[in-house]
């Protein structure tokens, strides 16, 4: 299996796509015949930029999962949390230290998926586990540092990523697209990203051709912390105001659109774009039930019967036991 | 131990459970057993053991079913989503004039009936389980939220002052946590104890061995979730009414639990006394971090490291023994 076969096989299967392209349409449909003007070009650029954050965030997860050895990260949400809040608290809401908050976002999301790495590559602490305990010790990080009542004055260059740039074109989307076009080449044509696909589909071979499973591992882990952690500052920028955990469903909103996107929670396949796509697939349904007037309870009820639905149709075809 | 284990495959398999995996539990829990008799108050007195298996007896009898469910080489998160719905279920019905024992009753029921749709989406639709728990998570989550959008209503007095008080001599909690465990006793000794260790050591082995993997597995997710309902009545008469989301944090609680205590998630290792003392030392840990005079905001915090150190240890520790072994 040459390198370049083993990179090019997640880009050609095109084929992964068509199930979210089809739902986002037929979803489009359904939200303008249930609530008119649910498809107009205006509300399609909200939806699209609210979906840009969940993309963003799923660009993370969808990296440490593909650098299989059961990856996952269950503190994504926290992390993002935590940069929604601290990250305007180290600015001070002035527009001139933005850098500065932008670098000490970077520094601690790294800091905190390089723990979540260590622990579950290392010392070999189950990354469910391991990330999930990281979770509530970010959580507590946050409510420590904000002492329970974030202050959160944000500067006015981080309130742009919800301007219009035109049309229906927010900042944020064109953030999310150029973030997954440079994360897609990273994974395509830099030696790390086949290095991720490589550990992710077979560690034992990864091991024999020389490769240094660990720090391949780690590296995704402390990426996906950066990831997250700015992910978070884009979220309050586009919210206006923070609040404690605010960001928290996006942990496993993150690994649904992972799943609806096509990634087998296995490792070594998945494509950013199908993420994106799951993402929007996500947003939408949300939007659309939010629109007809559905309680949270029934929403959340909804949301689980349709992904068991497309888990069912995903692994029916799953190889058999006897197989 | 057990007679008929003749073949050389089914005595590693017994050797494996024999093995005394939950030693850094154990390990842990006394440790922190010592560390609060010198600095929480009126430690050893029966009214802070009432109060602690009151608080810690959901999380123990969840970690008990999810133990379960790791041995025999699945995951269940969706338990605490069941814990809320039978919560809410409880109280609604109670506070529409039924009576304790039928409220209960159906409680249980549609405990096991949620087990039961997990069993069957994992055994028979080969769904990976954790994806299969998650999206159920949002559906028995979302039916309890449906059902009590806010917290409200209260639980019978009956159920309150039975759980909260001294039964024969000890903290009540203690004999609905030992009748769980009698009933994993009696599991133990029939085939189904193989059947799971097996099975989370190698599924397809297991298959190939005329183990009825798809059966036992409805059987372990079941299971799972009667167990979080006998956890939801504990937790109904701890807090003494209904919240759709106060049972949600259980479910991971309880895994982290079971990896204290011993259970690989990998499946086929570990026993279920391990994570009985590591959902304990778990609930110890909120004890020492409320004792420390801990700057209230940073206690979540401090309780997130110990329980993070707590793991690592349990886990060098148990790497460490299992090589010698």
């Amino acid at each position: 299996m040459s390198r370049n076969g083993l990179s090019l096989k997640g880009l050609t299967n095109l084929k992964t796509f068509f199930p979210s392209i089809i739902a986002s349409v037929a979803l489009l449909i359904i939200g303008q015949i249930l609530s008119p003007g649910f498809a107009d070009i205006s509300n399609i650029g909200n939806l699209l930029t609210v979906a840009s954050i969940l993309a963003i965030a799923t660009i993370g997860q969808a990296l440490i999962i593909t650098s299989g050895g059961e990856g996952i990260d269950m503190s994504l949400g926290a992390i993002m949390s935590m940069g929604a809040l601290i990250g305007p608290m180290i600015s001070k809401g002035q527009s001139g230290r933005i850098i500065l908050m932008i670098a000490a976002l970077v520094l601690i999301g790294g800091i905190i998926g390089f723990i979540n790495g260590f622990g579950s590559q290392i010392i070999k602490i189950p990354p469910l586990v391991m990330t999930l305990i990281m979770a509530s010790v970010v959580n507590g990080l946050t409510l420590g540092y904000t002492n329970g009542q974030p202050s959160v004055t944000i500067p006015p260059a981080l309130l742009g990523v919800g301007k219009r740039v035109f049309g229906p074109v927010r900042v944020l989307l064109i953030i999310a697209i150029l973030a997954i076009v440079l994360m897609e080449l990273v994974l395509r044509k830099t030696k790390f990203g086949k290095l991720v696909y490589l550990v992710g589909s077979n560690r034992n071979a990864a091991k024999l051709a020389g490769t240094n499973v660990n720090i391949v591992a780690i590296a995704s882990y402390v990426l996906g912390g950066i990831i997250a952690a700015l992910a978070g500052m884009f979220l309050v920028g586009y919210a206006g105001s923070g609040q404690l955990q605010m960001a928290n469903d996006y942990t496993l909103l993150s690994i649904a659109a992972v799943v609806i996107g096509g990634t087998k929670l296995t490792g070594g396949k998945g494509t950013l774009v199908g993420g994106a796509l799951g993402a929007i697939v996500l947003v939408l349904l949300t939007s659309i039930l939010v629109a007809i007037g559905m309680p949270a309870g029934v929403r959340s009820l909804i949301q689980g019967i349709i992904l068991l639905v497309i888990l069912v149709i995903l692994y029916i075809k799953a190889p058999k036991l006897r197989q | 131990m057990i007679t008929h284990g003749t073949d050389k495959k089914q005595s590693s398999v017994l050797k494996s459970i024999s093995k005394m995996t939950f030693l850094p539990a154990v390990t842990l829990f006394i440790l922190f057993v010592i560390l609060n008799i010198f600095i929480t108050r009126r430690f050893l007195t029966s009214g802070f053991m009432i109060g602690f298996f009151t608080a810690n007896a959901p999380l123990v009898l969840i970690a008990i079913g999810v133990s379960v469910v790791l041995i025999g080489g699945g995951i269940d998160i969706s338990l605490g989503a069941i814990t809320c719905l039978v919560n809410v279920v409880f109280i609604s019905l109670v506070g529409n004039g039924w009576s304790f024992g039928s409220a209960a009753i159906v409680g249980l029921v549609i405990a096991l009936v949620c087990g039961v749709i997990n069993g069957i989406i994992v055994g028979f639709f080969r769904v990976p389980p954790l994806l299969a728990t998650f999206a159920t998570t949002s559906v028995f989550g979302g039916i309890a939220l449906w059902i009590m959008p806010t917290p409200g209503g209260s639980a019978p007095m009956g159920l309150i002052n039975w759980y909260n008080s001294l039964f024969l001599g000890l903290p009540a909690p203690i004999f609905i946590i030992v009748a769980a465990l009698l009933i994993w006793v009696a599991i133990k000794y029939s085939p189904i104890r193989i059947w799971l260790y097996s099975m989370g050591r190698d599924e397809k082995k297991a298959y190939m061995s005329a183990v009825p993997v798809k059966w036992t597995q409805l059987f372990m997710y079941s299971f799972s979730g009667l167990l979080a309902g006998i956890g939801a009545l504990c937790l109904t008469g701890s807090i003494g009414s209904g919240d759709p989301l106060a049972g949600l944090p259980l479910a991971l609680s309880a895994i982290a639990a079971c990896v204290i205590g011993g259970i690989s998630l990998s499946g086929g290792k570990g026993s279920i006394l391990g994570s009985v003392f590591g959902a304990l030392f778990l609930g110890l840990v909120i004890t020492t971090v409320l004792s420390a005079k801990i700057n209230p905001f940073y206690q979540d915090f401090f309780s997130g490291v110990i329980i993070l150190v707590g793991v690592i240890g349990a886990t060098l520790l148990s790497r460490k023994f299992m090589n010698k072994a």
